[in-house]
């Protein structure tokens, strides 16, 4: 297990961090945290969890289906995308 | 319009178990909008919901204090809730009376913070999307959670906040420092002490703050008291917020 961890500060905006944990290319699990808003809130631990035992591969796809059900201040997703990718290095 | 006023002080515990508990009330229709204004006794510190408990507070330091702490149900950063130096608002209302536009509900809140500072002769300024400030530096926090029709939004009004404690409770992100262009948090915050150079007192603060959210949200208040309902609904909640699965969920 790979553990792996990034942070963001959104100009303008708020402070984004994603942990992981990777294993044989598959996200064990992953922990989307920060002082950011979002509406509604459970569809981050919704998110989350679908990214859990998901691959690496699929990881940007899944939050992409996410795009119209959460608001975020302070960040957008594209932000969990680029941090995400970073870490990654996809 | 006239919303309803309540004055209170207890735990962070069930004060953010009486917050949830009128934002999932007045959603079912069963409570009427209402500014709370409570003092958080004993002094405790409060995080956002998606915050990672070690990366936002110093643990160590609040086990050596015995200084409560817990998570919100809104999102946002660490606050410190001094007793005898900061005031906690909360505001539950229709969203369709305030706006459903998210950053214009909080900046017409957050006016009301604007409103009462400036009762006391000092000059404010809403800063998007959460803060408050005077002097350029911070004296107010908000966060806001929303259920389909009705929203919560709580935040602070330090006015004697003791900020050695703070600035040792609260951790900040280097990368949050540099973009706010400071090296420690005390470079950051104010409060009203420190601005009149006198402390204007408790009582006086609950005024301003009334005065301040009835200018802002042009309304008018009826004091009233919690119902039972919402006391038995606190009840069952109030254990939550002293669990460990709710304050290290992330």
């Amino acid at each position: 297990m790979v553990y792996k961890s990034g942070i963001k500060r959104v100009k303008g905006g708020k402070t984004l961090k994603i942990d992981l944990d990777v294993e044989s290319g598959i996200i064990k699990d992953i922990i989307i945290s920060g002082d950011f808003f979002a509406y509604p809130m459970e569809a981050v631990d919704e998110l989350e969890n679908m990214l859990k035992g998901a691959s690496v591969s699929n990881a940007i796809e899944i939050i992409n289906c996410f795009r119209d059900r959460i608001v975020f201040i302070g960040l957008t997703i594209d932000d969990i995308i680029d941090l995400l990718r970073k870490i990654l290095f996809l | 319009m006239v919303w309803r006023l309540i004055i209170g002080e207890g735990s962070i515990y069930w004060n953010m178990a009486i917050d949830e508990a009128m934002l999932v009330l007045h959603d079912k229709g069963l409570i009427p909008n209402t500014l709370r204004i409570y003092v958080m006794k004993p002094s405790g510190v409060t995080f956002g919901y998606f915050q990672r408990v070690d990366d936002a507070i110093n643990l160590e330091f609040l086990r050596s204090k015995n200084i409560d702490y817990t998570r919100r149900i809104t999102g946002g950063g660490a606050v410190y809730h001094d007793m005898n130096g900061e005031i906690t608002y909360s505001i539950v209302a229709k969203i369709d009376n305030i706006s459903r536009d998210i950053l214009e509900s909080y900046k017409i809140i957050c006016q009301g913070i604007v409103y009462a500072i400036e009762e006391f002769g000092l000059k404010a300024e809403y800063k998007p999307i959460n803060d408050v400030l005077v002097n350029g530096k911070k004296i107010s926090g908000s966060a806001q959670a929303r259920k389909k029709q009705s929203l919560l939004q709580h935040g602070t009004l330090m006015y004697n906040t003791d900020l050695d404690i703070l600035s040792n409770v609260i951790k900040i992100p280097k990368e949050k420092m540099q973009a706010h262009g400071i090296r420690s948090i005390r470079d950051r915050v104010t409060t009203l002490s420190i601005e009149l150079g006198y402390n204007p007192g408790y009582k006086h603060i609950v005024q301003s703050l009334i005065s301040g959210f009835r200018k802002a949200l042009s309304i008018e208040f009826k004091h009233q008291e919690l119902t039972p309902m919402e006391i038995t609904y606190a009840k069952k909640l109030v254990n939550k917020y002293r669990s460990k699965e709710w304050i290290f969920k992330r």
